[in-house]
This record gives structure tokens, C-alpha cells and sequence, in this order.
């Protein structure tokens, strides 16, 4: 027969010690989503108050760019507050130590379905595939400048070495290596600090204007008495495959525009005669049907990038 | 700087992106014909007919939500910098935006526009302007103002403000025909510029062809931006109005969104001069809703995103050594190494009020540190934060980084009901699941023999591998009850 004093017994031994609860569950702990869900998001730091980031405004003043590492042991103590909700808090050796063994032998399993979480967290808003980060290594940067509320959608590229940047792989393109996001966003809709988490140790990290900002531009002109002359615009001719993808040329030809302006007798000098410009590019490059999307890639300038390479 | 190698990102740039419906009010009619089989209708007019009415809403005087459609400005308001060589435009995040209205005089039929078999599409015009002015232009028009009015919308029309000015409804403004949605009380913002400067400076029905397309871009290495990459899509659609002046070095200048919807007869020529039909009214003014209004400043002086980005950390645009900082850190004019040291590896220190009632001060280092910090200093789960501090008795203070972590943490964690709640009902129930594994294995311990003799089981109809602990434990007892079992 099973006594009432066995089962206790019994129970006592296996809650004194992690190990045993944890060859009994077999990682058969499968945490609810919800749960899941906010301790990845915890992970990556979501929720931490900007002071507790960054301590001291010194730390970051106006117009700079921090990069980091981000401490696990940090994040691990994070989660492990988080978890600890239900638990005896006390350091008594012999008093029941059960919640917290109970707490040791899961957390480790729940630390692998959080950083699965919290690997995805990111590309799954976007449908794209999770890319494996074990978040073991977590490097990025705080950027704290006005590109940052001017131009909400700069570009991030990070490199976890040289072999992987596009320099040392021109001639085979897929070797070209970037590191997963795991997280970038500004802190705040009005802020101008950009935080990023990137996957791995960062070697350099590109940061690149927003292509859907690019604007339009000319090369240069003289103004006098209100009328523009030497306008001058470089454009590239460019060839369209059957995938409707357009390839530039590599060389550029220089265009004069100074009749693409309204004449000051009867407009305004500065302003420009679309239509006139649109016959003019569209003439020099030899299409018929120049539109607005033409337009706009001969028009727009290039695409301004600045590179962090860690020392 | 390097301009070529972003090899994998590639932008798409689109003509237009047009609405399935324009903005304004619709008439839905459904009627119903019976025909014999020679084709006669034999159903008269005895079935009812429906008629639904409904409306598709747009912005049209003003952006009722501007954080939903706009999405950037260039250049950016109050920006200085080198601006004479471009054209300001604005960015929004509704692709269809600059093609929900149209600037022509009656709805042009846009099925018509759509060619088959041509490799681009007719030009659709923008309903959308980006008028460029400056204090040049209030010397020559002295009647102009530089900043938008706020008006009701009964200001567009004769009997209100307007007077005897043009506005969007020259041509009937007896009728005030507003759209689902408005009232004439609404207020919205206005300029009035002279028509005669407006016809230099407007952009033509031909040029409003040109001066608005939309973009496609990947949106993998791009911030998170709310409502656009959260949808399951890597890539985001934008559209992009452009401004047709040019801006003049040394002067502030003003830039004003402002709708162009139906005003075809009163925009300009291609060389700025007026439609013979309204050149009578050069004297007036017209008015015109603005959606949005932003000014800068052209300097002269480069200001580009790069130079932003070159300047960072202190930095001139000509240096050649990196910068003296780059990781979280206070710098410290001090030249004692207890503190200096820990300076530089990012820590901060602060007042600690410690639980004994003395007051010290300690070490604190968020997440974010200088160097790579090796795992497991801690080993988690701890029983209070305590358990996470450290003391270095060399300095006699304590380092709290990760005990306050660890509050934080369970801070976070209580401040959310429905996480906290979640939580604890999880770990409650994997408690009990582990009491029942307990219960369970010590029943296989005990009765090995038994559950182990199919025969005994099978007579009772058990199938050993689909029994509950619950179960399981019911079918013991019953076996003892019925003296099947023997204590061993």
C-alpha cells in the first residue's frame, strides 16, 4: 500500500532538488503564449525604462552614437524578476525551497523557448522566416541625432566580419553576409534615438538614407536676374529586362535643363517646367514614354551612407 | 561614403498607385429584369428596386489623422543646410494618396487612362501641390502671408471670409456641396496667395503628371515603424509629391502642401501664365486648404544626411581618428583608478539608500555595456535581489546592476495584470502537473508487478498507456478493494 507519509515523503525529495523535477518533466514545459510572448519582448528589452538603458545623459548627448554589448547576465536577472512572481522570497535554507526549484528546473527551458520567441519577434511581423539567433551575443547601438526624426526609415546593414561585406565579395554576391535585426526601433513615435539589437558581434555597421525619402536634385545653376542658366543634371540610360527590373548604365551624361524653367517675363525663374524637363530627359535618353516613376529615378540623387567599423 | 553597394535592397518606383474609388459620395442602384424565353421582359415594373447610398472618405481640407498619412517631409522642418539644388517634397504612407481626388475640372475616367498592351499607363496628375515661397515673394505681393489661417470650412465660400476671392468652388458656389463627413463649421488652414503669383509659381496640369509617384522599398533593415511593418510584409509601400521651385540660398523658406482638387481652369500654363478664361481675375486671390505647412533655411553650408551621420560623436567631417568615445560611459576628469576604471566600463554611480537605514553610494550598469561581458557571473533563478549584488571590498561599494535588473524585472512583471495572471496560472498548473508525475511514478513504483501483469489489467478493460494519473490511481484502489491486490 502507498501511505499518505510516503507520497509526502516522496514529494519532499523530488521538490529539494532541481535536477530531479527536471528528469521528471523530460522539457515537456511548454509555456503559454502569452507568457511567451511578453518575456521575449522582455528580452530584447521592450518595456525597460530609457534610464535604466542609459543612466547617465552624458552617456549619450545629442548628435552621437553608442555602440554595445548587451550584457545577458543583465537580461537574465530581468527575466528571472519577471519569473519570480509566486515565489517564496527567502533565503532560509530550510524553508521550503520548492517554488524556487520548481522556478530553476523551467527557467532554463523556458530561457530557449523565450530567445526562439524573441529571435522571430521581429521577422515574423514582417513574414518572414526566424532567423535562428540564439541571442547568446547580442551587439547594436543607440543613435541619438536628428537623421533619426528627420528620416525614420534609415537603413541598417551590420557585417559580422569583413569576409561578409559586399567589398570583399564583388565578384560573388551571395557570399555577402548581413547580420539579423533582432531589433530596431526608435524609443518613442517623437524621439531621436534609434535603438538596434543585432544577432551576433557586430564588425561594421552601415547606416544609409531612407530610399523612400530620396530626393530630387539637380547639380547645380547659376541664378541672375531671376533666370536660371547653366542647369546642369547627370543622368544614366537604363535598360528594362522582362521582369520590368531596370538596370542603370554605368556612365552618366550630363544634360543641360536651363530651358526647363519658366522664363521670369511670364513665371518664375526657379520654378521648373515639368513637363518641358520630362520631354528634354526623356529626349536625351531616347524614351518615348518618360513617367513619373522615370522621373523619379533620373531625378532623385544618390543614396547617401556613412560606415561604423569597430577598431 | 559609398553610394553602390546596397546590393540587396532595391527600390521600386511606381507611377501612381490609383484608389478602387475615389474619394466622395456613391449611389449603389440594384434592379432586377425577368425575361421570357424570347427575351421580352414580362417582370414590368413590379420588382422594387434598391437604392444604397454610401460614401468613401478621404482627407480633403485638412489631414485628420496626420500620423497615419504623412510620413516624412524633406527638407526637414527648420533644417538648414544646402538646399538650392532641390526640390522639397513630402512622403505619405498611403500609397493611393495623391490620387484619391483629382485637380481637373470634372472626374476624368480613369478606365479610359489605362492602356492595354502599353508598357506604361496614361498619366494620372496629383490633386496634391507643394507651393515654395519667401520673403521675396511677400516683397513683390505685399498681400501674402507666410503663415497658413485657420478658417472654418464656410470660408471657401463667398458669403463667408472669402469674399470675392477663387476657391475650390468657383464653379458652383451657391451649392455647398461638402462631402459625407463635413461640416461647414470644420476648421481648416488656408493661404491666400495672389492669383498672379500663383500662376508663376503653380505647377501646370501637365507638370502635376510628373510631380507625384510611389515607392516600393524593403522594409527588413528599416526601423520598426508602426502600421507599416507589422503587417507580414517585407516590403512597404510609400508615395512621394515633389515641389516644382526651387529654393534660394540665404533666405528662410516656406513650404505649404495645399490641395489643387478641381482647380484645373485656374492653374497656369506651361510658361506660368493664366488660362485666357480666368485672366480676368488677376487681381485676386486664391485660397487654398493647406494639409501641411514646414519652413527652412538654405544655407549654402552642406547639411546632407551623411554630414549629420559624419558629425556624430563630436566629430568634424574632415577627421581622420576615430572618436575618444563610442560605448555608454561618463568620462571622468578624475585621475584615481577606483573610480576611473569603472567609469569606463560603463558603470554610473548612484545614492543607494541601503535597507538597514544607511545611506551609500554604489555602482549601476544597464544593459548596454562597453565590452563583452562573459554569462553566468549569476546564477538564476536567485531567492531575493540580494542574492545579485556584489561588493568589491577593495572599494567598499557595491556593484547593483543586476539586482536592480531583477527588481525591475518583477516590477514590469506585477505593473501587468494580465501577464502576471497568466504567469501564475501556468506555473500553478505545471506545480500540479508535477505533484501528479509524482503520484504516478511512486504508484509504478509500488505496484510494478501489477501494472505490469497484462492479464489482471485487460480483465478491468485498462490499457496501461492511455491512463490518466487520475485513472490509473481509481483502478489501483479498485483492484485493492477487490482483493486482487496483496500489500506486498
Amino acid at each position: 500500500m502507498i501511505s499518505k507519509l510516503d507520497l509526502q515523503t516522496n514529494t519532499q525529495q523530488v521538490l529539494s532538488d532541481p535536477e530531479s523535477i527536471k528528469t521528471l518533466l523530460k522539457d515537456e514545459v511548454e509555456i503559454i503564449p502569452e507568457v511567451c510572448t511578453w518575456l521575449g519582448r522582455l528580452k530584447l528589452l521592450h518595456g525597460v525604462p530609457f534610464n535604466y538603458l542609459v543612466p547617465d545623459e552624458r552617456m549619450l548627448p545629442p548628435e552621437s552614437i553608442r555602440f554595445f554589448y548587451l550584457d545577458i547576465n543583465w537580461v537574465d536577472a530581468l527575466i528571472d524578476g519577471a519569473y519570480s512572481i509566486g515565489r517564496n522570497l527567502t533565503q532560509n535554507r530550510s524553508a521550503n525551497q520548492s517554488d524556487r526549484n520548481t522556478d530553476e528546473a523551467t527557467l532554463e527551458m523556458a530561457h530557449i523557448q523565450l530567445s526562439r520567441h524573441a529571435s522571430q519577434l521581429r521577422a515574423g511581423q514582417m513574414g518572414q522566416p526566424d532567423p535562428g539567433a540564439d541571442l547568446e551575443t547580442v551587439t547594436g547601438f543607440l543613435l541619438r541625432s536628428r537623421a533619426v526624426s528627420e528620416c525614420p526609415g534609415i537603413g541598417v546593414y551590420a557585417y559580422a566580419n569583413l569576409q561578409d561585406t559586399p567589398e570583399k565579395n564583388q565578384a560573388n554576391p551571395s557570399k555577402i553576409k548581413v547580420m539579423p535585426i533582432l531589433r530596431l526601433e526608435r524609443l518613442g513615435s517623437h524621439s531621436e534615438v534609434l535603438i538596434c539589437l543585432l544577432a551576433g558581434d557586430a564588425y561594421r555597421v552601415d547606416i544609409h538614407e531612407a530610399l523612400e525619402n530620396l530626393h530630387y536634385g539637380i547639380d547645380g545653376y547659376d541664378l541672375t536676374d531671376g533666370k536660371i542658366s547653366n542647369a546642369k543634371k547627370g543622368v544614366r540610360s537604363f535598360t528594362r529586362d522582362s521582369h520590368n527590373k531596370v538596370t542603370l548604365d554605368k556612365s552618366e551624361m550630363q544634360v543641360d535643363i536651363s530651358a526647363c524653367f519658366r522664363h521670369p517675363d511670364s513665371g518664375d525663374g526657379r520654378t521648373v517646367n515639368v513637363k518641358k524637363l520630362v520631354d528634354t530627359l526623356g529626349g536625351q535618353l531616347g524614351k518615348k514614354d518618360f513617367d513619373s516613376a522615370q522621373l523619379g529615378f533620373e531625378m532623385t540623387e544618390g543614396v547617401g551612407m556613412v560606415k561604423f567599423v569597430k577598431e | 561614403m559609398n553610394d553602390k553597394n546596397i546590393f540587396s535592397e532595391e527600390v521600386s518606383f511606381i507611377q501612381h498607385h490609383l484608389p478602387g474609388l475615389d474619394a466622395g459620395s456613391y449611389q449603389l442602384t440594384i434592379e432586377q429584369e425577368v425575361n421570357d424565353n424570347t427575351g421580352q421582359s414580362i417582370s414590368g415594373s413590379d420588382i422594387p428596386k434598391r437604392t444604397y447610398q454610401f460614401a468613401v472618405k478621404g482627407d480633403r481640407f485638412r489631414l485628420k489623422a496626420p500620423g497615419n498619412v504623412l510620413y516624412s517631409v524633406f527638407p526637414a522642418a527648420n533644417a538648414s543646410g544646402e538646399f538650392t539644388t532641390v526640390l522639397p517634397h513630402v512622403v505619405f504612407s498611403k500609397k493611393t494618396f495623391p490620387w484619391i481626388r483629382y485637380p481637373n475640372k470634372t472626374e476624368p475616367d480613369f478606365k479610359k487612362k489605362m492602356v492595354a498592351g502599353k508598357s506604361v499607363d496614361e498619366d494620372i496628375p496629383t490633386w496634391l501641390g507643394i507651393l515654395l515661397l519667401d520673403e521675396e515673394d511677400v516683397a513683390n505681393h505685399p498681400s501674402l502671408k507666410l503663415s497658413p489661417e485657420t478658417v472654418k470650412i464656410n470660408d471657401l465660400f463667398p458669403d463667408g471670409s472669402l469674399g470675392n476671392n477663387i476657391s475650390y468652388f468657383y464653379q458652383n458656389p451657391k451649392n455647398k456641396d461638402l462631402e459625407y463627413g463635413e461640416t461647414l463649421d470644420d476648421l481648416i488652414q488656408v493661404i491666400d496667395i495672389p492669383l498672379e503669383l500663383f500662376w508663376k509659381i503653380a505647377p501646370s496640369l501637365d507638370d502635376l503628371n510628373f510631380l507625384a509617384h510611389a515607392r516600393q522599398v524593403s522594409l527588413i533593415n528599416k526601423p520598426s515603424l508602426p502600421g507599416i511593418s507589422d503587417q507580414g510584409e517585407p516590403v512597404g509601400d510609400f508615395s512621394i509629391v515633389f515641389g516644382n521651385r526651387f529654393p534660394q540660398t540665404g533666405v528662410k523658406s516656406y513650404v505649404f502642401l495645399v490641395s489643387l482638387e478641381e482647380l484645373e481652369e485656374y492653374l497656369p500654363t506651361a510658361d506660368g501664365t493664366p488660362n485666357a478664361s480666368v485672366a480676368g481675375d488677376k487681381g485676386k486671390s486664391i485660397r487654398l486648404a493647406v494639409l501641411k505647412s514646414w519652413s527652412f533655411y538654405s544655407t549654402g553650408e552642406t547639411a546632407t544626411f551623411v554630414d549629420t551621420l559624419m558629425a556624430l560623436n563630436g566629430q568634424s567631417a574632415d577627421a581622420k581618428t576615430p572618436p575618444t568615445v563610442s560605448t555608454l560611459q561618463v568620462s571622468s576628469q578624475s585621475t584615481d583608478p577606483s573610480v576611473n576604471d569603472p567609469l569606463k566600463m560603463g558603470y554610473v554611480p548612484f545614492n543607494h539608500q541601503l535597507r538597514t537605514g544607511e545611506s551609500t553610494v554604489s555602482w549601476y550598469r544597464g544593459p548596454l555595456a562597453p565590452y563583452a561581458i562573459p554569462k553566468a557571473r549569476v546564477k538564476f533563478p536567485v531567492t531575493s535581489p540580494d542574492q545579485a549584488t556584489f561588493f568589491d571590498p577593495n572599494t567598499g561599494m557595491f556593484d547593483v546592476s543586476y539586482s536592480a535588473a531583477w527588481t525591475l524585472g518583477r516590477l514590469l512583471a506585477l505593473q501587468d495584470k494580465a501577464f502576471s495572471a497568466g504567469l501564475y496560472k501556468w506555473k500553478k498548473e505545471t506545480s500540479d502537473h508535477l505533484l501528479a508525475l509524482i503520484e504516478d511514478s511512486l504508484i509504478r513504483e509500488k505496484f510494478e508487478d501489477i501494472l505490469n501483469t497484462e492479464s489482471q489489467l485487460e480483465s478491468l478493460q485498462v490499457n496501461q498507456g492511455s491512463l490518466s494519473t487520475g485513472d490509473l490511481y481509481s483502478k489501483v484502489i479498485q483492484l485493492v478493494l477487490n482483493g486482487t491486490i496483496q500489500k506486498k
